[in-house]
């Protein structure tokens, strides 16, 4: 997009923000959501530049939580991300995480798959795990290979946060500390998670109230919850998660676009 | 079989030199750099041939100055007849593969001369596009031919997307968005507000920064800036921690050298300067380490060997057993790895459209700016900060006609493009 037109955000990405530039204008409907139940959340995945304009739906991620037991849960998570010249990335993984106040994972399998620029399959560029968080360590086979890695503390994933936070007390009582799996691929240690002490932001007619996490290797992420207790929007730092009916098409028509 | 080693390239963006725990930078958390470094060589003296994005990575993949690539700045195409890393390593017998940045010129091409493309990215979005190349590059490392040896390139965005914080957080509010990390913040640099006088014009323009200007910025919003830095450069630390797992994985680590650097440094509150593209070394000094295999010996800690980023070519060639591309301006390291002492009285680098020459002998920096009688002379040794310019002291007259010839010299024997613009080209009497 040319420079002028296009103007530097010059703060932080917040739910007002957002709303200001256009990328917020309405959360789904909010019917009957229970935190502790079954549901679905698709996310659009937009990235931003520091400017206002010119920014990129880059795809979603929808997460499915269903309850298995009083102690576990499964997600099943898909995200699917657009990249520059029509390859796409894929990820998705089944994960057997504990009913617990970070919904720690104990074992997954993750897919991770390629598309060529005209979409084609790459079989040679996808790769399936098995993973397990035991014993003080991650474990993760692929193809019969063994990578373990030490960890300390509670461990969970990033997108295990997305269910955990919606059922976390939101008052300055909530303070944890635990390592977190990003994508359940990248291990960043300590991190913190907190309610945070800002006033309540409002966006698309809704009154937002955020948890943020922060530590090594990563910005601090905002995660902001509606009236309902429901996450309605993740900024990590310079990447937005939004709730969102229409994220999937969008995606889809991003991908056309750079396949085009 | 072909027992030639795997080569890995690491390439980062926009990375400080002083950026690595194990090598004393006491804010950061990068154990997985720390690792390569504790297992081989690091040179602390390594310089780009241009602090800027793609002029840079067409000297690494060509080993020629950028006014011999005509790749001066951004969005220019490497110069026709030049081979490149990925063509001599393939017509060499390597598998090449490349996943993640390119920028010489498209971004994030799905096509790149010379080496099949793993996995793209979206253009300055680090924080989605580095997984996914760490993501092509396990899963090509899971899934490859191991019939032939790799030359692989892990081309990360991180830590360039501080250039997004730096328009995120332009205007100092006066508060810390998070309040919550003040404890943490690092402390400014000792050169922080260094103004090594006289300036020439064009470092003066850039001295404060773009955005600390512009912003207003307080001690407090600098220091945010470098915590918020070092952040950028652990989210590298931890794809580079998923790509070795992955060689542990797929036994490979043992034969595979492992060249870690970047194309170029930042600001880093040095000088009060954000961003890259001067001939300070905040801006143009990076890290450089080399790990594995029988040539490279661990824990070394090169403080002496001039580098230059025109040097990843040779270097690997030589591990691979083949000849450097005719007409390399770098010269391959492993003498050096080996603990012998180079013959390299000075390196060289480019800046700002051609408009800016730097000559890095062993003791001092020299810098020249086109159409201005001002200059820069450092005494690197005892003035590491660049602090005080010597260039109007009389007792270091001689080190400034010396290096003057130098820079002359270097000049003199260059390819330069047969297209290479007027105001590009430097004359000397």
């Amino acid at each position: 997009m040319p420079p002028n037109e296009r103007r530097v955000l010059d703060n932080p990405i917040t739910p007002e923000c957002l709303d200001r530039i256009g990328v917020i204008e309405s959360f789904p409907n909010a019917s009957a959501f229970d935190p502790n139940g079954e549901w679905t959340h698709t996310y659009l995945v937009w990235t931003n530049h520091g400017y206002d304009k010119g920014n990129i739906d880059a795809g979603y991620l929808t997460i499915t939580r269903q309850p298995t037991s009083a102690e576990m849960i499964e997600l099943d998570v898909v995200t699917e991300i657009a990249l520059l010249d029509g390859i796409g990335g894929r990820t998705s993984a089944n994960i057997r995480c504990r009913n617990d106040n970070v919904a720690s994972p104990e074992s997954w399998e993750l897919d991770s798959t390629f598309t060529g620029p005209s979409g084609e399959d790459l079989p040679d560029q996808n790769t399936h795990q098995d993973a397990t968080v035991s014993d003080g360590q991650v474990a993760v086979t692929i193809g019969g290979r063994l990578s373990a890695t030490p960890v300390e503390g509670p461990t969970t994933g990033d997108w295990c946060l997305f269910d955990a936070v919606q059922r976390l007390p939101q008052n300055d009582t909530t303070r944890l500390s635990c390592n977190v799996l990003e994508r359940m691929l990248a291990l960043k240690r300590d991190q913190s998670i907190w309610f945070s002490s800002r006033k309540p932001a409002r966006a698309a007619g809704h009154e937002l109230r955020c948890f943020t996490r922060a530590g090594t290797a990563t910005l601090p992420t905002d995660y902001w919850l509606d009236e309902s207790g429901r996450l309605v929007l993740v900024v990590a730092y310079n990447m937005v998660y939004l709730l969102s009916d229409t994220a999937i098409d969008t995606y889809q028509i991003n991908l056309a676009r750079q396949r085009a | 079989m072909d027992t030639r080693p795997n080569i890995l390239l690491v390439l980062t963006d926009q990375q400080h030199a002083d950026t690595i725990g194990e090598l004393g930078q006491a804010h950061v958390q990068t154990p997985a750099i720390d690792e390569l470094v504790r297992g081989g060589t690091s040179f602390t003296q390594s310089y780009c041939a241009n602090p800027v994005c793609s002029p840079s990575r067409s000297s690494i993949f060509t080993s020629r100055t950028t006014s011999e690539t005509n790749v001066w700045t951004n969005g220019r195409s490497i110069r026709p007849g030049l081979p490149t890393m990925g063509e001599h390593f393939r017509e060499a017998g390597y598998d090449t593969a490349y996943a993640g940045k390119w920028h010489v010129p498209a971004c994030y091409p799905n096509s790149i001369e010379g080496f099949r493309v793993l996995s793209s990215g979206i253009g300055h979005q680090g924080t989605v596009s580095d997984p996914l190349a760490t993501d092509g590059c396990v899963n090509y490392l899971h899934g490859r031919d191991t019939s032939k040896p790799f030359l692989m390139v892990a081309s990360y965005m991180q830590p360039h997307d501080i250039c997004e914080w730096l328009r995120l957080n332009r205007v100092d509010t006066g508060d810390l968005h998070y309040p919550e990390i003040a404890g943490e913040l690092p402390p400014l640099p000792d050169n922080f507000a260094a103004i090594p006088e006289p300036l020439p014009a064009a470092i003066a323009k850039k001295h404060n920064g773009l955005e600390p200007r512009y912003g207003n910025w307080s001690d407090t919003h600098f220091r945010y800036y470098i915590w918020s830095y070092l952040r950028h450069v652990e989210m590298v630390d931890a794809e580079l921690a998923r790509l070795l797992a992955a060689l542990d994985a797929t036994n490979v680590r043992r034969d595979t050298v492992v060249l870690f650097t970047s194309d170029h440094g930042e600001g880093m509150a040095n000088h009060a300067m954000t961003r890259k593209g001067f001939l300070y070394d905040e801006s143009v000094r990076v890290p450089f380490v080399i790990n594995g295999g029988e040539h490279v010996q661990s824990g070394v800690v090169d403080e002496k060997t001039l580098v230059s980023g025109m040097d990843i070519l040779p270097t690997l060639c030589d591990f691979a057993g083949i000849e450097s591309p005719p007409g390399a301006k770098g010269v391959s390291l492993l003498p050096a790895l080996a603990g012998s002492e180079m013959d390299r009285p000075f390196v060289a680098s480019e800046c700002s459209n051609n408009q800016e020459q730097m000559i890095r002998s062993f003791r001092y920096k020299y810098i020249a700016y086109k159409d201005d009688p001002i200059e820069q002379l450092f005494d690197m040794q005892d003035d590491p900060g660049e602090t005080q310019n010597l260039s109007v002291d009389e007792t270091h007259r001689a080190v400034l006609e010396e290096h003057r010839d130098l820079l002359a010299g270097w000049i003199g024997h260059l390819d330069l493009a047969p297209d290479l613009p007027e105001e590009c080209r430097w004359e000397f009497d």
